[in-house]
Order: C-alpha cells, then sequence, then structure tokens
C-alpha cells in the first residue's frame, strides 16, 4: 500500500476507498461481499452520498484489503475507541503533547524518535492506570 | 458538453468499442474472454462512478427508468428502485452500465471539463438516461452496449459451429457473455446469424 501513516491524502474517505477497492481490481458487489456490507451502501459511500463507516466497518473493509485499518480510520477522519479511551486516561501532559505535535506539524522521523524513546521507558507503577492530575 | 445529434454508423460505433477492448486488454483489465467486465471497464478505464440510488418518483404511465448518466460529474446512477428488477433479470445491468458507457463515449465532448463533486440533486440538465426511449442518442447507446458486451469477432468465434436458431445455444451464448437472452438473439440476428423464431404475435423494432 502506497499511503504513508504520516502523509495522509486530501481526498475524501469515500474516493480514497474506491482508489484502493480498483487497484484490488474489485467491482462494488465483490469488495461489498467480502466486507459483510450491501454494494449499493457501498456505491454511497464511495460517491460521498453517505458519511463515512462506523470504525467497525472501517476495520473490516481495511482487513479485506490487506491495508492498517489505522490508515483508513485516519483517511476517515475518525479516532479509534481505543485511542480515545486512552487520551481520556492520560495525564494533561499528553494533551500538552498532543496539542505540540500538532502545532509543530512533525515529521515521520520525528515520530519514530519519539516512539524509540517512549519504548525504551520504563513503565511508571504510579501512572499505569492513567492518573489525571487535579 | 453534449455533442449534437448525429449519425453515427454501426461500422463507427463497433470501431469505438474495439478501442475500448483493446485499451482494456492492453491495460490487463481484460483477459480476452466473455464476459466483459463492465463495471471495472467503466471505473478503472473510463473514470465513471457506479452509484445506486433511487431516482425521484415518475408517473406511472412513464417508462421504467433503470440508468443514467450524469456526465458532468462522470457517474453512472443505477435507479435503486428498480434494484428487484435488475436481480430478477441476469444481463440487465452490465447491459445498462454499458449503455450509459455509451452516452459517455458517444455523446458527451471530450473536451468538456469533467467535475468530481456530486451534486446530483440540483441538475437536470445534460443527463441522459436509459428508459426506453427511442431517440438517436439512446438508440446509439444501445447499439454501443451490444457491441461492447458481445464484440463481433467473440460472438463470431464463440458461435462457429452451433445452430444459434434453436434456443439452447442461444441459453448457452448469453450465459457466456453475462447478458440477457434477448440481447444476444438480437445481437446475433444482427451479425446475420440464424435465430430461433419469434411468436407471430411479436413486431420486431430493427435498429
Amino acid at each position: 500500500m502506497a499511503e504513508d501513516k504520516n502523509e495522509l491524502s486530501q481526498e475524501p474517505y469515500g474516493t480514497f476507498l474506491r482508489r484502493r477497492r480498483l487497484e484490488k481490481k474489485l467491482t462494488q458487489r465483490e469488495f461489498a461481499e467480502r466486507v459483510g456490507v450491501d454494494f449499493t451502501y457501498l456505491s454511497k459511500v464511495e460517491n460521498g452520498r453517505l458519511a463515512a463507516p462506523s470504525e467497525a466497518t472501517i476495520g473490516q473493509i481495511a482487513k479485506a484489503l490487506g491495508d492498517d485499518p489505522d490508515i483508513h480510520l485516519a483517511q476517515a477522519r475518525k479516532v479509534p475507541l481505543d485511542l480515545r479511551a486512552a487520551v481520556a486516561e492520560l495525564p494533561v501532559e499528553a494533551a500538552m503533547l498532543l496539542r505540540e505535535i500538532r502545532a509543530k506539524r512533525v515529521t515521520g522521523e520525528t515520530y519514530t524518535a519519539m516512539l524509540r524513546t517512549l519504548r525504551d521507558a520504563r513503565p511508571n507503577p504510579a501512572t499505569k492506570r492513567g492518573r489525571r492530575r487535579k | 458538453m453534449l455533442l449534437p445529434e448525429q449519425f453515427i454508423s454501426r461500422t463507427e460505433i463497433d470501431r469505438r468499442t474495439s478501442t475500448v477492448l483493446a485499451t482494456a486488454r492492453r491495460t490487463g483489465l481484460w483477459d480476452g474472454t466473455p464476459a466483459i467486465p463492465v463495471e471495472l471497464l467503466a471505473e478503472s478505464q473510463l473514470g465513471l462512478s457506479v452509484l445506486w440510488e433511487t431516482f425521484a418518483e415518475r408517473a406511472a404511465d412513464e417508462p421504467t427508468l433503470l440508468g443514467a448518466l450524469f456526465a458532468k460529474y462522470r457517474t453512472i446512477w443505477l435507479n435503486e428502485s428498480e434494484r428487484p428488477l435488475f436481480e430478477a433479470t441476469p444481463g440487465l445491468e452490465p447491459f445498462t452500465i454499458a449503455h450509459e458507457i455509451g452516452h459517455f463515449c458517444l455523446h458527451i465532448d471530450p473536451a468538456y471539463e469533467l467535475q468530481s463533486t456530486l451534486q446530483i440533486e440540483a441538475e437536470a440538465a445534460d443527463v441522459l438516461c436509459r428508459a426506453g426511449d427511442t431517440g438517436w442518442r439512446e438508440v446509439q447507446a444501445e447499439m454501443f452496449a451490444a457491441s461492447l458486451l458481445m464484440p463481433e469477432d467473440l460472438i463470431r468465434r464463440h458461435a462457429a459451429g452451433c445452430a444459434t436458431r434453436e434456443w439452447p445455444n442461444v441459453y448457452r451464448l448469453k450465459t457466456e457473455f453475462g447478458v440477457s437472452v434477448t440481447a444476444m438473439k438480437n445481437r446475433l440476428r444482427g451479425l446475420g446469424f440464424e435465430t430461433p423464431a419469434d411468436p407471430d404475435n411479436v413486431i420486431r423494432l430493427r435498429i
């Protein structure tokens, strides 16, 4: 798959989905059957006549295409439920960090470096369950 | 956007469909055997979208509307309210798509700048429909669809040596090509093959 996790295309989700389906040379009926949705519904999503599907359906779509679901969710401008829950549990510094990331428009290299730092860090038992600062 | 109505010969229509099919062969979209993957051809090769949605209600005395081409938005619109008819009539859906491709290839000015944002409700102009009309454009689109789905060289190869005046052979061919039995019979007749006799009470329209 060509999409970089850090570089979302500006196209609407339906256009992105149709492009990915056609790259697999699948008709709407064939693809809808694999996903478990009705082909008429798929056609409406692809043509922007309906909003992007639910997170669960997007997961099935990504699986049927052999894609990373995170890319599809990001393309649909949706935040996965587990991330939303995680953000809610994190201390305020985490929100500051996310805002800083957004403001700085960091590159993929920076993300990789931050991930490396986090993976090397020892877990703090006090924040294991997400202590929020009052 | 719409080209003026004009005569287009059967030879010219066959030439246009041959060009479309040759490109599909070259790009690997079609393997050269029936049935023609007309939906993928519309989408991948011609950049058309396929949308299933219910058309606005029509009066009871108006003909059934199967599909339309919203050329400005490169969209083939299939009438979702006719889904039972499409599903009960194998071959009707690909023929309708091929018909709309015919409009796109024959009747739309290729120089016109097409748009990608779909705002169909507000649009009424430059829409070509498959609704049993008999104007020149509709007849040409029907001929284009028959030529695209049942290319002459393929038909001659697959019908060679079989008695096309017998229904089982017509049914075998229509299944191979993914079209309706009526479409196959008309195509065979148009190419000069013998076909099963019509009942006495049928009046044929020759196009």
